[in-house]
């Protein structure tokens, strides 16, 4: 209860204070509404006109909450010093004191407090004490504390303002056994405790569906996922906005222990790319469940491998552009159809994926040709993560008997597919309306869809040999491939160190370029200065490494130099008179043999010349395509 | 570092090309740094030749492999320009080019890419891209016109 009358403050805390000292069974605290005050009646008696407040409802009020399985822990010392310090969240104004230990997110207000037995004077400083006393057991009661020696100690608490004490309600939290009561029945308490779920990809949906399985009990959690939280995320993300800047996986790992304290969770903020599937795989091994919440094809297809690999189910979620609908792939390896088949057979809708983000955005675009970032809603993405979380749940039920097996009936299609809109300019834009449709497809409803898998996929069928067959290929009576073909010296990484040009102009263009003095720039990764003999030298200050024919360097050279500074006209030819280089030695490059031969130390090469122009464009007269840019021409 | 079904998928992927008549491309393996790539010489309806090169990335066929060319180099466009410096462009059809200037064609994006796309179709979609390219030197009007792009298939 809040308000800010001063009057009913003091009237609550009075009222507090009355319940936290009374003997329950003899007394109860009724509000007289024609008095508006609280007042102590006896047990069994009538006030019709007053609002009773019984010990229950002292949450109303100020309280401290103080978690058991920690003053366990702590009871050795305690025994021994008579008290413990510990540090207490306050939240609204003092309404609320919560031990920092509860849970990982402490309030901007911390409170030192004092956990004592009683005629222990507090030390000094304690802002917050909890006075112990030994009283009968009381199963029941949130402010009774049972030690580990049996004997049972009712807690008050006391703190100081305004230079007086004031009684605050003290519960007890027994976080994992009071969480595990709330889903007794359904899910048979701790028979997820030993699963282990391996997350791939926070974002809204991933992040939704790891909090919800934390809810659900599941012990253990692998988060994987390179991203940082980001400003324009917390509008559909879990994670708030004083969360923004740090890795999602850490996010997400704070709110899965704010659901499931004993949660075992470990993070890795890493890219999901092949150069790191050996991490991957060694995860995937590990994980009961994958969940895999990317947004892009490569990193789901693999994920679709190393699962299928390793013979672990998957659980694949995605949300359509901007958020239209969604669809979920379910892959059990070997059973059914994998993301591979599930591509192969459906390449359209396999490929429509949100853009929630430029990062995604650029995965999909080109540079002159920008894709729009138009991210769908939260509440649009959130019905795919709670399917995808319930097919997630049903994975690792698998093998346990519990209420939620019934469903597996229900569940048993290896694609799912929602819609949110009939999304126009899409092949659902014409669906009927919700109300008038009773066997068509609609929105807000999930679908599952059959297909089967794909004998010749790549990952979970036997692709090389069907090819083979189909091609008349006898694999085993192939020959050895070839071995790479050498080349003299176009293994030396070349480094050039600098460059003489010479620029060829027509005279009215020249006599220009004189009489304007322009000397300026005319290379995009060098500044030389062009001389009135149009000839330059061009000093590198990072020299290019280049890997190639000393003959190609120079063409390469001249491609670097840009055209655009000159404002009046194009050279007509371009030479290269030369170029200093530089072999560090013998260095192995990709596909080529190193050559032992190769020179050390600087070597001048001589003349080469080059043509910046196309051959005479749209004439072709020198014989070769028109345009074709080759040496010699 | 290969595994024994990636040795097996190049070598089919080798003889694929053997079989169907691209006999300019082969597969080749450098055995001193245990790496395979694909390469041969493309020739052009005009007569134009083409080095085409495909460095086979270690998570093939699941990782997608980049095309390159090789030659001419550098590969200019109709206003003299090197293909290269549009980096990742549709008008053009070309991915991210290579540290020493080589144009990478954009056969399949990654977002299309899937692993059972043969090499052969990658260099399939490489002649479709050399002639297009021509057309685009000959007339000046973007490569992106004369090849649509290219819907997916299996």
């Amino acid at each position: 209860m809040s308000t800010n009358d001063p009057q009913q403050q003091q009237m609550i805390r009075d009222a507090m204070k009355a319940i936290a000292e009374r003997k329950p069974g003899r007394t109860k605290l009724v509000y007289d509404k024609t008095k508006r005050t609280i007042v102590a009646v006896a047990e069994g008696s009538q006030a019709p006109r007053a609002l009773n407040i019984t010990a229950d409802d002292a949450d109303m009020f100020a309280m401290v909450t103080l978690s058991s399985r920690w003053l366990r822990e702590q009871w050795p010392q305690i025994t021994r010093d008579r008290m413990v310090s510990a540090l207490f969240s306050s939240w609204d104004d003092g309404d609320a004191f919560t031990q920092c230990s509860l849970g990982v997110q402490p309030s901007p207000s911390v409170l030192q407090g004092t956990i004592l037995f009683e005629g222990t004077p507090p030390p000094d400083g304690t802002q917050l004490r909890v006075v112990l006393t030994p009283t009968e057991a009381s199963g029941s009661d949130p402010s009774t504390f049972t030690a580990p020696d049996g004997a049972a100690h009712r807690a008050v608490a006391w703190r100081t303002l305004n230079n007086a004490d004031q009684a605050v309600a003290t519960v007890f939290a027994d976080v994992q056994p009071e969480l595990n009561i709330r889903r007794t029945g359904i899910l048979e308490t701790t028979v997820l405790s030993d699963k282990s779920v391996l997350c791939i990809g926070l974002g809204t949906g991933g992040a939704q569906a790891a909090i919800e399985l934390a809810k659900c009990g599941v012990g253990h959690f692998t988060l994987v996922d390179r991203d940082r939280l980001s400003v324009g995320n917390v509008v559909r993300h879990p994670g708030g906005i004083s969360q923004v800047g740090r890795f999602k996986v850490n996010v997400v790992r704070d709110l899965i222990h704010e659901k499931n304290p004993d949660a075992q969770v470990i993070t890795h903020p890493i890219e999901l790319t092949y150069e790191n599937r050996e991490a991957l795989r060694q995860l995937i091994a590990e994980a009961s469940v994958v969940i895999c919440g990317t947004d892009n094809r490569p990193s789901k297809l693999l994920v679709n491998q190393l699962c299928v690999e390793a013979n672990v189910v998957a659980v694949y979620g995605g949300a359509f552009r901007r958020a239209y609908g969604g669809q979920i792939l379910r892959v059990r390896p070997k059973q059914s159809p994998c993301h591979e088949c599930f591509v192969a057979a459906m390449p359209e809708e396999a490929s429509d994926v949100e853009i929630s983000s430029s990062s995604d955005a650029g995965d999909i675009a080109y540079s002159d040709r920008p894709v729009a970032v138009e991210p769908g809603l939260s509440l649009d993405v959130l019905p795919i993560a709670i399917m995808l979380t319930k097919l997630a749940l049903l994975e690792l039920l698998a093998d346990k008997a519990s209420s939620l097996s019934v469903l597996n009936r229900d569940f048993d299609a290896p694609w799912y597919l929602w819609l949110n809109r009939p999304e126009p300019g899409t092949q659902y834009a014409s669906l009927p309306p919700l109300s008038a449709s009773s066997d068509e497809m609609t929105i807000n409803r999930w679908y599952g869809i059959y297909f089967e898998r794909e004998t010749a996929c790549p990952v979970c069928g036997d692709f090389i040999s069907t090819i083979a067959d189909s091609y008349g290929i006898d694999l085993s009576s192939a020959g050895p491939l070839r071995l790479c073909r050498q080349r003299s010296n176009a293994s030396w990484n070349w480094q050039v160190t600098s460059v003489r040009f010479s620029l060829r102009f027509s005279p009215a263009t020249r006599m220009w370029l004189l009489q304007k003095r322009l000397m300026k720039k005319f290379a995009t990764n060098c500044g030389p200065t062009v001389n009135r003999k149009m000839r330059t030298r061009v000093h590198f200050s990072r020299a290019p490494t280049v890997g190639a024919q000393p003959s190609t360097i120079s063409t390469m050279l001249m491609s670097s130099v840009s055209w655009t500074s000159i404002t009046r006209s194009r050279p007509r030819r371009l030479f290269c008179r030369g170029f200093k280089a530089y072999s560090p030695g013998i260095t192995k490059r990709q596909g080529f043999k190193a050559d032992r031969s190769a020179p050390k130390g600087p070597k001048t090469f001589g003349w080469t010349s080059f043509r910046p122009h196309l051959c005479r464009p749209r004439t072709g007269r020198c014989g070769y395509p028109i345009g074709t840019p080759i040496n010699g021409c | 570092m290969w595994t024994a079904e990636q040795h097996r998928r190049i070598v089919l992927e080798h003889e694929v090309l053997q079989r169907e008549g691209f006999t300019q491309f082969s597969v080749y393996q450098d055995t001193t740094a245990d790496t395979y790539y694909a390469s041969g010489w493309a020739v052009s309806n005009a007569g134009f030749r083409y080095g085409l090169y495909i460095p086979i990335p270690s998570g093939f066929p699941y990782q997608r492999p980049p095309m390159y060319i090789t030659e001419p180099l550098p590969l200019l466009m109709a206003d003299g320009t090197p293909v290269s410096r549009l980096g990742v462009s549709h008008q053009m059809h070309t991915l991210e080019p290579s540290s020493n200037g080589m144009v990478q064609i954009c056969h399949w994006r990654d977002s299309r890419w899937h692993s059972s796309i043969l090499l052969q179709k990658v260099f399939l979609k490489a002649l479709i891209w050399i002639e297009a390219y021509e057309q685009h030197i000959a007339t000046g009007r973007p490569l992106a016109e004369f090849v649509r792009t290219m819907a997916e298939t299996s």
